[in-house]
C-alpha cells in the first residue's frame, strides 16, 4: 500500500520548518525595527500570510496526481524560461541548505562550543541530511510529527518560565514611534511564515489529494503566528527592544538566564542541540527538492543528476561547500542572515513562482 | 538488516558526536575536575583589569572557600591568566551567581563588564551586578569571611535577603544595560567591606559584606549612591514591595517603632484645563503594625493612633522626599518617572507631555502617604 502524507503530518512539518528561521531571524530584527510593538507584528503577518497560503493551495490543486512544484512549473512555463526558473529555484533550495547548515553550526559556536570549527557541525549534519534525502518524502513529515513533541514542550517550558520575568516598561506603552517600524518588522514575520508555506509546497509530491487544504492548514499557520508572537513578547519583555536587536540568537540568550522550579538552570546546551530536529529536516527536505528541480531541468544535458544516488551527494556536496565558503566568518553569516537570504526568500515566494504559475494559468496551460 | 547496518553505524556516530562525547579531542574535562567559580570581581588597575573569582565553601569535602586573582588586559585575558595559574582545577563560570565592581571602576564605566556578560556564553544575562564601596571588587572577594566560609556565602545570603529589605531583588545585568539604553540610568546594588558583628577573643571580627544602599549610574558610569537609610524611600517611590522598619514619636513623645508590610504606589499625572503636564502626583500606601513603644501605648485610643499613623505618614513622606531631592539633584530619572508616566498617560497625552528627562520644565511632584495601622503583635497597648 502507497503511504501518502497526511494532513496532520503536513501541519507537524509546517510548525517544524518554522522554527529554525523563527529563532534565527525574527527576535531580533523585529525587535530592531519594530521595537515595542514586535509582538504585534508577527500577528499582523498572520493575515497576509494566510492570503499566501490560500493562493498556494489553489495553486498546488492545479497539479496531477504525483506532480510536485517542479513540474507544475514545467508544464505553466514548458519551454527554456521554465526550465530557467526552475534551475534558479533548484540553485536556491541548495544555498538554502547550505545557509541552514552554516547557521545551525553558528548556533552551536555560539551558544555552546565557542573554539570549534564550523566545518565539523556542517559536515555532520550535511552527512546526517543526505542519508535522509535518500528516503522518501513522507519519511521526512513523518519525522516532523516525531520531532513536534519535545521541541513544543521545550518552547513551551521556555516561554512559560520566561513569563514571569517580562518587565511591563520594555512592552508598554506603544508610542507613534514603535508603530512606525511595525511595517518592516511585519515584513520579517511574514518571511518566515511565507518561508514556511513554501517549504510545505516540496512535500506535495507525496501529499495525500485534500490533506493540503486551507482550513486544515490554517491552524498551524495560526500557532505560528502566535509562537513567532509569543517569542517576541517574551523576548523584548526580559530584554528590552534595544537588547534584543543587538543580541544574535537572543531566544538562547533567554533560555541561558532561566532557572526552572530553583533548581535546574543552565539547560541552553539541551535546547540548542534540540534544534538540530527542525535543521536536519530543512536540509534533508531541500537537498532532496533541490535535486528533484535540477534533475527535471538539466538531466538532459548533465545525465549524472538523473541517478540520485550520484546525484544527492553532489547536491549535499555542493550545499556544505556553500556554507563554508560563501559565509566563512561571523558578520558575512549575518549579512546573509539578516539581508541577502530574507529578500531572495521573498523574490522566490512573492514574485517569481507565484509569477510563473499565474502565467501559465492565464494561458490555460495548468 | 545489510541495507540498515551501514545507517545505523553512521547514526550511532553521529548521536556520539553531537552529544559530545570525546569521540574527538575536547577540551572539557570531567565534573570532579571543576572548580566551580560562583562570584566574580572586575576592577581596572592601570589599564589592566584585575579579576577576581571566589567560589562557596565546601562543607562535604570539608574544604573552606576558594579565591583567585589575575590581571590581563581584558576579563577574557585575566580570566586565561586566572585560569592558567590556578593550581589543579578548571575553572567553571557557568554558575557564578554574583558580579562585583570596584568603586573606581563603576566611575570609570561598567558598559565594558555589562557587555561581557551579555557576550560571555559562560555566564547568564541576569547575573546581578553590585558595586563595592570604598573598595575593590578583588578586596570583598578575598578578604571577606575567613577559611570556613568566604564572599560567595554572604552574597548568597544578600540575594536571598534583598527582596524583603529593598523590595526588590539585586538588578542583573540585562536589566541594568536595558535601562541604561532606554532611559540613560539606572540603578545597582552596593555593597561595603566591614568587619562582622561576630565576636572572637583571638584573631578579631572577620570581615563580611553588607548593604551600602545603591550606586546610580548615570551614561554608564557611576555617578552618585543613595544611602542604605535611603532604600525605604527609594522602594515607596517604586513601588513599595519591601519590609521597612519606621521609628516615629507617638503623641507623648515616646518612641515607636513600626514594621510596614508591601503596600503600592501609584503615580498620577496633574494636568492643568488644557491637558498640559504640570505635574505628578505620587501616592504611597502602606499597612504597618507596631513593633515596640518605648513605654505605655493607647492603641485604643482612637485619637492616639491617628497621631501615630499621621507620623507614620510624615516619616514616609521625609524619606521619599529624600530620595526625589537626590534624583532632581542629580537629574538623572533613576525612579523611571518618565516610564511610569508614560504608562499611565493616553497616546495624545504622551505626544503632548514628550519624554520627561527632555524637559526644560520640570513638572512639579507632589507626595502622598497614606499608613494603616493594622494590629500591635498581639500586645494590647492601653
Amino acid at each position: 500500500m502507497r503511504m501518502e502524507i497526511s494532513d496532520k503530518q503536513l501541519g507537524a512539518a509546517f510548525f517544524v520548518l518554522l522554527l529554525s528561521p523563527a529563532l534565527r531571524l525574527f527576535p531580533s530584527f523585529a525587535a530592531q525595527s519594530a521595537g515595542k510593538a514586535a509582538p504585534l507584528a508577527a500577528l499582523l503577518a498572520f493575515f497576509p500570510a494566510a492570503g499566501y497560503l490560500f493562493l498556494v493551495l489553489r495553486a498546488a490543486a492545479l497539479r496531477r496526481e504525483g506532480e510536485g512544484l517542479g513540474e507544475l512549473l514545467l508544464r505553466a512555463a514548458p519551454g527554456r524560461g521554465g526550465r530557467f526558473v526552475l534551475s534558479l529555484l533548484g540553485a536556491w533550495l541548495l544555498v538554502y541548505a547550505g545557509f541552514v547548515l552554516r547557521s545551525g553550526a553558528d548556533r552551536f559556536i555560539v551558544t555552546v562550543y565557542p573554539d570549534t570549527p564550523a566545518a565539523f557541525f556542517v559536515l555532520t549534519m550535511a552527512a546526517a541530511a543526505l542519508a535522509a534525502a535518500f528516503a522518501p518524502l513522507r519519511g521526512a513529515a513523518r519525522c516532523a510529527r516525531l520531532f513536534l513533541p519535545p521541541v513544543a514542550l521545550v518552547l513551551a517550558l521556555v516561554l512559560g518560565a520566561a513569563l514571569p520575568r517580562l518587565r511591563r516598561e520594555n512592552l508598554l506603552p506603544l508610542g507613534p514611534s514603535a508603530f512606525g517600524g511595525l511595517f518592516v518588522g511585519t515584513l520579517g514575520a511574514l518571511d518566515v511564515l511565507v518561508w514556511a508555506v513554501g517549504a510545505l509546497c516540496l512535500l506535495l509530491p507525496e501529499t495525500k489529494k485534500g490533506a493540503a487544504s486551507f482550513g486544515r492548514l490554517l491552524r498551524p499557520l495560526a500557532a505560528g503566528s502566535l509562537l513567532l508572537a509569543l517569542l517576541g513578547l517574551c523576548l523584548v519583555g526580559c530584554f528590552g527592544a534595544p537588547l534584543t536587536g543587538e543580541l544574535s540568537w537572543p531566544f538562547f540568550s533567554l533560555v541561558r538566564s532561566l532557572v526552572f522550579f530553583r533548581s535546574v538552570e543552565r539547560i541552553e546546551a539541551l535546547v540548542v542541540a534540540l534544534w538540530i530536529f527542525p535543521d536536519f529536516l530543512i536540509a534533508a527536505l531541500f537537498l532532496r527538492a533541490a535535486r528533484r528541480a535540477l534533475s527535471l531541468t538539466l538531466a538532459r544535458r548533465l545525465p549524472l543528476l538523473a541517478d540520485g544516488r550520484l546525484a544527492l551527494p553532489l547536491c549535499a556536496a555542493a550545499a556544505a561547500a556553500f556554507a563554508l565558503l560563501a559565509a566563512p566568518d561571523a558578520a558575512s553569516l549575518a549579512r546573509w542572515s539578516r539581508l541577502y537570504i530574507p529578500a531572495a526568500n521573498l523574490f522566490f515566494s512573492l514574485v517569481l513562482v507565484p509569477g510563473v504559475l499565474f502565467a501559465g494559468k492565464r494561458r490555460r496551460r495548468i | 538488516m545489510k541495507k540498515r547496518l551501514p545507517i545505523i553505524i553512521l547514526s550511532l556516530l553521529l548521536a556520539a558526536a553531537l552529544g559530545g562525547c570525546a569521540l574527538f579531542p575536547s577540551r572539557l574535562h570531567g565534573v570532579e575536575r571543576l572548580l566551580v567559580v560562583q562570584a566574580l570581581g572586575v576592577d581596572r588597575v592601570d589599564g589592566a583589569v584585575r579579576l577576581s573569582m571566589a567560589s562557596a565553601a565546601d562543607s562535604a569535602r570539608g574544604e573552606g572557600p576558594i579565591r583567585l586573582s589575575g590581571s590581563g588586559l581584558s576579563i577574557s585575558d585575566a580570566a586565561e591568566n586566572v585560569d592558567a595559574l590556578a593550581t589543579e582545577e578548571e575553572l567553571f563560570c557557568a554558575h557564578a551567581g554574583h558580579v562585583l565592581i570596584g568603586e573606581t571602576t563603576a566611575r570609570e564605566g561598567i558598559g565594558g563588564v555589562l557587555r561581557y556578560i551579555c557576550r560571555a556564553r559562560e555566564l547568564r544575562m541576569d547575573l546581578p551586578l553590585y558595586i563595592v564601596r570604598e573598595g575593590s571588587a578583588a578586596d570583598a572577594l578575598l578578604k571577606t569571611g575567613d577559611d570556613r566560609i568566604g564572599a560567595v556565602e554572604e552574597l548568597d545570603m544578600l540575594a536571598a535577603t534583598a527582596p524583603a529589605r529593598e523590595g526588590r531583588r539585586p538588578p542583573g545585568a540585562a536589566q541594568i544595560a536595558g535601562e541604561l539604553e532606554s532611559g540613560g540610568c539606572a540603578l545597582v546594588s552596593a555593597l561595603r567591606l566591614v568587619p562582622s558583628s561576630e565576636q572572637r577573643e583571638e584573631d578579631g571580627a572577620p570581615l563580611t559584606l553588607a548593604p551600602a544602599g545603591c550606586g546610580v549610574i548615570v551614561d554608564g558610569r557611576l555617578a552618585a549612591f543613595l544611602e542604605e537609610e535611603d532604600m525605604p524611600g527609594l522602594d515607596f517611590l517604586t513601588g513599595a514591595q519591601g519590609v521597612h522598619t519606621l521609628v516615629v514619636r507617638d503623641r507623648e513623645g515616646q518612641r515607636v517603632t513600626l514594621r510596614t508590610a508591601p503596600g503600592r504606589t501609584r503615580l498620577r499625572a496633574l494636568r492643568g484645563e488644557d491637558g498640559r503636564l504640570t505635574g505628578l502626583e505620587l501616592s504611597v500606601s502602606l499597612k504597618a503594625s507596631v513593633a515596640e513603644i518605648d513605654g505605655a501605648g493607647a492603641l485604643s485610643d482612637a485619637e492616639y493612633c491617628d497621631a501615630l499613623t499621621a507620623a507614620a505618614e510624615r516619616e514616609v513622606l521625609r524619606l521619599a522626599g529624600r530620595v526625589l531631592q537626590r534624583q532632581k539633584a542629580l537629574g538623572a530619572d533613576f525612579l523611571r518617572l518618565g516610564e511610569r508616566l508614560a504608562l499611565a498617560s493616553s497616546a495624545a497625552e504622551r505626544a503632548r507631555d514628550g519624554a520627561l528627562r527632555d524637559r526644560s520644565d520640570a513638572p512639579e511632584i507632589r507626595l502622598a502617604a497614606e499608613v494603616v495601622l493594622l494590629h500591635s503583635n498581639d500586645v494590647r497597648d492601653g
